[in-house]
């Protein structure tokens, strides 16, 4: 959590908890369960309206954001999210946004921003493959030019609310380099497959593509020339994430320390005997330093530092590694009613867990920190 | 808080900068790889630290000579008169340049000594000893653990006995860094036995050159000597050099101890440790600084996962270490997190110093243990048989622990049963004879 907000941000994130405690308290989230979709348009619609996808759109695009830091005006809003296991496209909207803001064409811009800032339409990033990596070099979805006309050949992964998305940001193989295209739902020769997953209201699916023919104007940004909006896409993406899981690790540690005072065993409180006391001790220290890396990192993307890609993946092996491990102490901590169902620990293990793994895990962060140490 | 206590026009921040590099650029050499006496002693053996204080000493009194010695601490005591963001600018300056160690060296007399007599000292004691402490004539140090004990500071045995306009101190101190070259001790003494631990203790004002106190430096496990016990054999002191109130010596230790986390955690206003080039971010503190991307392309490991992960890993830990302590530093000002939030930084950047000696070692290999020359402390094995130093000195992990779940998040206190017994009455370990004393 940021320690020093803006009036304005204060105001902000308090709408936002408002918000998220009347109209997605925990009871709901268990609702959705069940849902295919994992969330409800008109939620996520209302939710736009406080300002949760216009953060990274400039202004004069039709966004705008609280304090003038957008990435920053986001990481408070993923925190909050975290701490109540929020259902919403959150992330793929925001990435979506941010890539056409910056590289859209105007007509790009014209005819996709303001349904997306508004709730009205819902985009997402197909990035990963069945291979499972979240690096530039697993992309190997092909696209190839044809009549000033693209095909694309290949498998996306992992990709958050595909079936319900609008449109899908495609990173694609063009020979050595990286070209992106905006595909819209329904086009001919794309097939989505829903696939399960961990999380309680987090949707995902395969996007096949199998000879999709799309238009040139599908580009985004220019041809071949993708791999710095990729990057900046991941370090986007890390942000919201890490906010998120920081946020739901602050909460579920909260509500764990105040079990182990209210606790009785042996005649005091469980939370007296040292044997735990040092574990919170520890718990503490892990998470102070979650909350700062993950605000550090935050505010290297927000200003654009030289340093931003190393410090993001600083902040996701560390957090990777960290926040499960974290969530399940408090499990440990809470006994037999930690791994029932009734208990809401679940609800953010869930997703805890599937936030280490996606966008690269610890390690995989680790070794993109190796490289960028030149070893 | 800050130390000024004139109202006259503060120099502008920026221009002080500006006059310290031009300064700093004219009087000293710059280097790239900045000596660090404190640290480095621990693992040489042989490293003559007479020289070393001498050589601090000597850059204190040109950071003097140039006004810009005691930069926060009052005029009236030979200071600057100005602020925290003064001093960090200077201090930012100062990196690239040898001061002769006088950042490290100085760290404990200006960083912790100084400020406490300044908050707690007589008007004649801060007179006596401010002045030239900043000025690099006298080196202090705190005598405060004792070989019956060192977490449970305020047990503490060593006994000082009123004599007319006198004290007179029996004893023994242990874990002093530095007492072998410096000058004058703050020494915490039980001065009462029949009332709780805490209310009968009292801190004096003790010159290391007194009769009847012995200085003996400890070789340490690395075969360097690092720090050193003392002896105490009715060493007489003048009542008036007791700092605070008779009696009232914790609160005299609990103000040095704030300072002292503080300096380590690079949050004090009145000295940094830094000044000087001396990087000290947690893990890498205590033992020598290694290039472990370097050292996995020397040993063939630049192509091996595992170990370019443990690279990385190591990486991670400091990076995150300085982002904690600056998170900490804003929440402690911001009162988000009590003072003794400053524990969870000692407590990361022991258990992240603990991982990254492991890690260095398991880099190393073979080449760690056995290695050519005449030098025995080269290896990087001898920091690995040190590795646990940080988690003891200056408060162990475990009591770092007690302070972050009583002090920070309000669990139970521990069962205390010394807590409100006569300290007489209190069980507790009886000072060691002296090796071959009778």
């Amino acid at each position: 959590m940021e320690l020093e907000l803006q009036d304005d941000q204060e105001l902000f994130v308090e709408t936002t908890r408002r918000f998220l405690e009347a109209e997605s308290p925990l009871t709901r989230v268990r609702d959705l369960y069940e849902d295919p979709v994992g969330f409800d348009r008109d939620y996520w619609r209302r939710g736009a309206e406080l300002g949760w996808a216009t953060m990274l759109v400039p202004e004069e695009l039709g966004g705008g954001s609280v304090s003038g830091a957008g990435l920053l005006d986001l990481e408070l809003v993923a925190e909050e999210m975290g701490r109540t296991v929020a259902p919403g496209p959150l992330l793929p909207v925001n990435v979506v946004a941010d890539t056409l803001a910056r590289s859209g064409r105007p007509d790009q811009q014209e005819a996709e921003l303001a349904g997306l800032v508004s709730g009205e339409r819902i985009a997402t990033w197909a990035f990963a493959e069945p291979s499972s990596r979240w690096d530039a070099g697993g992309v190997a979805l092909g696209a190839s030019e044809r009549d000033g006309a693209w095909v694309l050949s290949g498998t996306k992964s992992y990709v958050q609310d595909a079936a319900v998305a609008d449109e899908w940001l495609v990173t694609a193989r063009t020979g050595d380099s990286l070209t992106q295209f905006l595909v819209a739902a329904g086009t001919p020769g794309v097939t989505v497959a829903p696939l399960q997953s961990l999380d309680m209201t987090r949707r995902f699916g395969d996007v096949v593509f199998d000879g999709a023919t799309v238009d040139g104007s599908a580009v985004v940004g220019r041809v071949g020339d993708a791999a710095a909006d990729v990057e900046r896409q991941l370090q986007v993406a890390l942000t919201v994430q890490n906010a998120e899981t920081v946020g739901a690790v602050n909460r579920v540690y909260e509500f764990t320390l105040e079990y182990a005072q209210d606790r009785m065993a042996f005649g005091r409180p469980i939370g007296s005997y040292q044997a735990l006391k040092h574990r919170f001790a520890d718990m503490k220290m892990w998470l102070e330093a979650c909350n700062a890396t993950a605000t550090a990192s935050a505010r290297a993307v927000q200003a654009g530092a030289d340093d931003a890609p190393k410090l993001v993946s600083t902040a996701k092996a560390y957090i990777g590694d960290r926040a499960p491990a974290i969530v399940q102490d408090c499990v440990q901590l809470h006994g037999g009613i930690g791994v029932t169902w009734e208990h809401d620990l679940h609800l953010y293990l869930r997703r805890v867990a599937q936030n280490a793994a996606l966008y690269g895990s610890a390690r995989d962060h680790r070794l993109r920190v190796a490289t960028l140490l030149g070893v | 808080m800050t130390a000024t206590t004139d109202t006259e026009a503060v120099e502008d921040v920026e221009s002080f900068r500006a006059r310290a590099r031009a300064w700093l650029g004219e009087t000293f050499a710059r280097v790239d790889a900045p000596d660090d006496p404190i640290g480095d002693r621990l693992r040489v053996e042989g490293r003559d630290v007479h020289a070393d204080a001498e050589r601090a000493r000597m850059g204190q009194r040109m950071l003097r000579e140039g006004g810009f010695a005691g930069i926060t601490y009052p005029k009236e005591y030979g200071g600057r008169g100005l602020r925290a963001a003064h001093l960090h600018a200077f201090t930012h300056e100062a990196r690239a340049y040898d001061l002769g160690g006088s950042g490290p060296m100085f760290a404990m007399t200006l960083g912790m000594m100084g400020p406490t007599l300044l908050e707690l000292g007589s008007d004649d004691l801060k007179a006596r000893y401010l002045p030239r402490m900043i000025q690099g004539d006298d080196l202090w140090v705190q005598f405060l653990s004792e070989p019956t004990g060192g977490s449970d500071l305020a047990g503490a045995v060593t006994r000082a006995t009123r004599d007319g306009e006198s004290y007179v101190i029996s004893g023994s101190k242990v874990w002093t860094s530095a007492a072998d070259y410096s000058d004058f001790g703050f020494c915490l003494a039980r001065t009462d036995w029949d009332v709780p631990k805490h209310r009968g203790l009292t801190m004096f004002v003790v010159p290391l050159r007194a009769p009847g106190l012995e200085v003996i430096p400890l070789r340490l496990v690395t075969g360097a000597t690092g720090f050193c016990q003392e002896f105490f054999d009715n060493v007489v002191v003048p009542a008036a050099d007791v700092i605070g109130e008779v009696n009232d010596g914790w609160t005299v230790a609990s103000r040095l101890l704030v300072h002292e986390r503080n300096a380590i955690a690079g949050g004090s206003e009145f000295h940094d440790m830094d000044t000087g080039g001396t990087r000290a971010d947690g893990p890498e503190r205590v033992g020598r600084r290694v290039d472990l991307a370097e050292l996995a392309r020397a040993r063939g490991l630049a192509d091996d996962s595992h170990s370019r992960q443990l690279v990385a890993e190591a990486d991670v830990l400091a990076t995150v270490n300085r982002q904690l302590s600056s998170r900490l530093q804003t929440a402690t000002a911001l009162g988000v997190l009590p003072p003794a939030a400053g524990s969870l930084l000692k407590l990361f950047g022991s258990t992240a110093h603990v991982r990254t000696s492991d890690i260095t070692m398991e880099l190393s290999g073979s080449s760690g243990v056995v290695w050519p020359g005449d030098d025995r402390s080269a290896g990087l094995g001898v920091d690995f048989l040190f590795r646990q130093a940080t988690s003891i000195l200056s408060g162990t992990s475990e009591i770092q622990r007690n302070i972050i779940s009583e002090r920070v998040l309000g669990l139970p206190r521990e069962p205390a049963p010394d807590r409100d017994l006569p300290f007489r009455e209190v069980r507790h370990n009886t000072m060691p004879k002296r090796a071959g004393s009778e």
